[in-house]
C-alpha cells in the first residue's frame, strides 16, 4: 500500500479534492492561473519576496540570540561579548542578525523603488502602497530598537540622538512647537520611561524589539500579501 | 429592550472594557518612580575649586565640569544642546569639541561651531548647609544675562 493512499495521508493533504494538487498549501503562493508575464523575474525582481526572506531569518537568528542576551544594563554589553568570544558559532550568528536586517531594509526600499517604477502603486493598487509604505516604517523601527540593544557606545549615543529628535514633536515634545509638557512627562519620556537612556529604556526596546514590533509586522505582512492577491497579482509589466 | 438593542449594548460594553484595558496599559508604561540618581550633588570643600583648570563630575545623566571663569565658579553641563552627546575637552584649542555632530563649544559654553542652536547650560551652584559645593542639575540655565549671576556663579 502506497503512503499516499493511506487514510493519514489523506487527512492531511486532501488528495483529488477541488483538483488534486491544489490542496497542499505552499501550491498557493500563487493562484490556479496567472499570466506568464508576471511570473518573469524582471516583474518583481524577487525584492519583496527577499525583504520577507531576511525577515525569516532574522526571526530565526533573533531567536537564536535570545537565549544568550539578558536586557539588563549591567550585563547587556558583556552578553554581546559573550556571544563573540564564548558562545559557538556566536559571532556567525550576529553577523547573520546584523547583516540581514541591513538587507531587509535595502530589499524593502528597492521594493519600493520597483513598485514605483512600475507605476505598480496606481489604481487598484493604491491602498497596498500605503500597507507597504506602514511596513517599511515598522522594518525601520525594528532596525533602531535593534540598535539599542548591543548596550555600546554607539549604541548608547545613536539611541541617546534618536530620541532626544523624538522631543521636537510638536505639542507632546517637550521641545517641540506649542509643547504642553514638561521633559519629565513628554514623549521621550514615555519611550524611555526615563527622561534619559537607561535600564527601562533599555528594556523598553528589547521588548518592542523582540515581540512587539516583528508581531505587528507579521499581520501588515500577511495583509499585505493577501492585497496583492486581491489586487490582481502584481502589475503585468508593460 | 430588543435583541438589536441587546446586543448593541453588549458590544458597547465589550468595546467600553477594552478601550478601558487599553487606557490601563499605556498608562501602566508611565513610570511612577524615579530610580535615577538625584540632580542635587555636593562636589567638596571650596577650596578644590579655587585653582585653574576644571573638575568632571557624572551627576545622573549630566556630565558636569565645575570651572573657574571670570566672574567665579560655573557648573557647565556638558550634555549637548544639539542632540545630547558630551563634547570633549580639548587641551590644544581650549575648546569642547562634540563627537556626534561636531559641535564645538567655548569654556564658558558658548558655540563656536553649530548645528548646535544654543549655548551649553550651566546648572546652579550653591554652597550648602555642611560649607561644601552643592550642584542642582535641575536648575539650568544658558542665558548670558542670567548665567554670569547667582546661583549660576559661585564667589569662593
Amino acid at each position: 500500500m502506497k503512503i499516499t493512499e493511506t487514510a493519514i495521508w489523506e487527512s492531511i493533504f486532501r488528495p483529488g479534492q477541488g483538483g488534486g494538487k491544489d490542496y497542499n498549501a505552499l501550491l498557493h503562493l500563487h493562484p490556479r492561473s496567472i499570466s506568464r508575464r508576471k511570473l518573469r523575474f524582471t516583474a518583481t525582481f524577487c525584492m519583496g519576496g527577499l525583504a520577507f526572506l531576511m525577515f525569516l531569518v532574522l526571526t530565526v537568528s533573533g531567536l537564536l540570540l535570545m537565549f544568550f542576551y539578558v536586557p539588563e544594563a549591567g550585563r547587556a554589553y558583556r552578553d554581546m561579548k559573550d556571544l563573540a568570544y564564548v558562545v559557538p558559532y556566536g559571532t556567525f550568528l550576529r553577523n547573520i542578525h546584523r547583516w540581514s536586517a541591513h538587507a531587509m531594509v535595502l530589499f524593502v526600499v528597492l521594493h519600493m523603488v520597483r513598485v514605483f517604477y512600475h507605476k505598480a502603486y496606481r489604481h487598484p493598487r493604491e491602498f497596498n502602497w500605503v500597507v507597504g509604505v506602514g511596513c517599511l516604517v515598522l522594518t525601520l523601527l525594528l532596525s533602531f530598537t535593534g540598535y539599542l540593544l548591543p548596550w555600546d557606545q554607539l549604541a548608547y549615543w545613536a539611541i541617546t540622538v534618536g530620541t532626544n529628535m523624538i522631543s521636537y514633536v510638536p505639542i507632546i515634545g517637550a521641545k517641540g512647537p506649542w509643547s504642553v509638557v514638561p521633559a519629565g512627562g513628554d514623549l521621550r519620556y514615555y519611550i524611555l520611561g526615563a527622561t534619559d537612556v537607561g535600564q527601562p529604556g533599555l528594556l523598553r526596546f528589547y521588548v518592542l524589539h523582540v515581540l512587539v514590533l516583528p508581531l505587528v509586522l507579521l499581520v501588515a505582512v500577511m495583509f499585505h500579501f493577501w492585497r496583492v492577491r486581491k489586487d490582481n497579482q502584481v502589475k503585468r509589466p508593460l | 429592550m430588543d435583541r438589536r438593542t441587546f446586543l448593541l449594548a453588549g458590544v458597547g460594553a465589550l468595546a467600553a472594557t477594552g478601550l478601558g484595558g487599553l487606557y490601563a496599559s499605556l498608562d501602566s508604561l508611565v513610570p511612577t518612580v524615579s530610580y535615577a540618581p538625584p540632580l542635587k550633588m555636593a562636589l567638596g570643600p571650596p577650596d578644590d575649586f579655587a585653582g585653574p583648570g576644571m573638575r568632571d563630575f557624572q551627576v545622573g545623566a549630566r556630565k558636569i565640569s565645575v570651572i573657574m571663569g571670570d566672574n567665579g565658579l560655573y557648573a557647565l553641563v556638558r550634555n549637548c544642546t544639539h542632540m545630547g552627546c558630551i563634547p570633549a575637552f580639548n587641551e590644544e584649542d581650549g575648546l569642547f569639541h562634540c563627537p556626534c555632530h561636531g559641535s564645538i563649544f567655548k569654556r564658558t559654553g558658548d558655540v563656536v561651531r553649530g548645528p548646535a542652536p544654543e549655548p551649553l547650560f550651566r546648572a546652579a551652584l550653591t554652597v550648602n548647609a555642611r560649607g561644601l559645593v552643592e550642584v542642582n542639575g535641575a536648575v539650568l540655565e544658558n542665558d548670558e544675562r542670567i548665567r554670569d549671576k547667582a546661583p549660576f556663579v559661585l564667589k569662593i
